[in-house]
């Protein structure tokens, strides 16, 4: 049965005859449409008297939201950190012994975990970290040391994009 | 001749296109002012249009008929008319027998007025304010149970699913019962 089938039941129930015949009414007057109408043209008249013409309307400039100091400190800081992505699974930190798999190996390695492993034997980040470094650490406390390394690394590059014109 | 959706559509841009509506569909906007605000309705029904004029941009063609999207105007400047009087008799008047929005006291008072056999009269009554408006949409405005739902801004098959459960007490309690078939006209 469709909706339009089910919309020619609705008022299958006695005394429905009844109802709707409550419901007429008498013809309104015609002065009512003629007051409703005059009072519509009125808002109409005043919506067109505040409309600014096409042809006068001021020309709008759109500036853009970011100069290109700020485009290229983004672009600086995004390169920063994929940089740091690519180089920290390789790079030695202080007295920690350096990693042995390239930035293809550990993403991988992340996706196959990821994929194959029960849920309960998850993080992958951390099971890598235990992988990488022979033992296993903190996650946390062997990624910001690495990353405060890296970044002095770049903050010339960076201060000199951000003094473009 | 435009369908309705196009013309509403239209007049976000080029307003003298909503003055056709007007046409098409005072009587029946003034027939649903009329069978809640009787003597309000005149004045409603200019209220009803500048206020479809003025929102005309709010009317999204994908959620229902231009219809359905009119009397959803009508009823909000509706709800507003009682929610003023009430305000205004509140003081005076019991508030079972004028509640915010909800215009049951003119529609028991015309069904009084019509004769009403008394097990229908009493049926409506009983029914919760929202299945009772639907139902009234249906039988009294001619809206199809998806208009209707456009107007009271609920989805379409909760619509049909309160007009059955609006539809089952009053055959059980009409079944049997021998009712006057009203004829004729009622102001």
């Amino acid at each position: 049965m469709t909706h339009k089938d089910q919309d020619t039941h609705v008022l299958d129930f006695p005394g429905a005859t009844a109802l709707q015949n409550a419901g007429r009414t008498q013809p309104r007057d015609a002065a009512v449409l003629a007051t409703a109408h005059s009072l519509l043209r009125q808002a109409i008249a005043a919506d067109a008297e505040h409309a600014v013409p096409a042809t006068t309307a001021a020309t709008v400039v759109v500036t853009p939201r970011f100069g290109r100091r700020r485009l290229a400190a983004c672009a600086a800081a995004v390169a920063a950190v994929a940089a740091g992505v690519a180089v920290l699974p390789v790079v030695g930190v202080g007295s920690r012994p350096a990693a042995t798999a390239s930035a293809a190996d550990v993403f991988n390695s992340m996706a196959n975990q990821a994929a194959f492993r029960e849920p309960t034997e998850r993080p992958v980040l951390e099971d890598h970290c235990q992988n990488l470094g022979g033992k296993r650490q903190d996650p946390h406390r062997r990624l910001l040391p690495s990353v405060l390394a890296i970044a002095p690394a770049f903050t010339p590059w960076v201060k000199a994009m951000s003094e473009l014109p | 001749m435009d369908p309705d959706e196009d013309l509403l559509v239209r007049a976000a841009r080029e307003p003298a296109a909503f003055e056709p509506l007007v046409d098409r569909h005072s009587v029946a906007l003034h027939g649903y002012l009329v069978r809640r605000a009787p003597t309000a309705a005149d004045d409603l029904l200019s209220e009803v249009w500048l206020q479809a004029y003025a929102t005309r941009h709010t009317y999204d063609v994908a959620r229902g008929s231009a219809r359905g999207w009119l009397f959803g105007v009508a009823r909000n400047v509706l709800a507003r008319h009682w929610q003023t009087v009430s305000r205004a008799t509140g003081a005076s008047q019991p508030a079972s027998e004028i509640s915010d929005g909800d215009p049951w006291q003119a529609v028991d008072q015309r069904l009084d007025a019509a004769a009403m056999g008394p097990e229908l009269r009493n049926g409506l009554a009983r029914l919760p304010e929202a299945e009772r408006e639907l139902l009234l949409l249906v039988a009294w405005e001619q809206l199809t149970p998806t208009e209707a739902a456009v107007v009271i801004g609920i989805p379409a098959g909760t619509a049909r699913s309160r007009l059955h459960r609006a539809r089952t007490p009053l055959r059980v309690a009409l079944s049997g019962t021998t009712l006057t078939n009203l004829t004729g006209d009622f102001a």
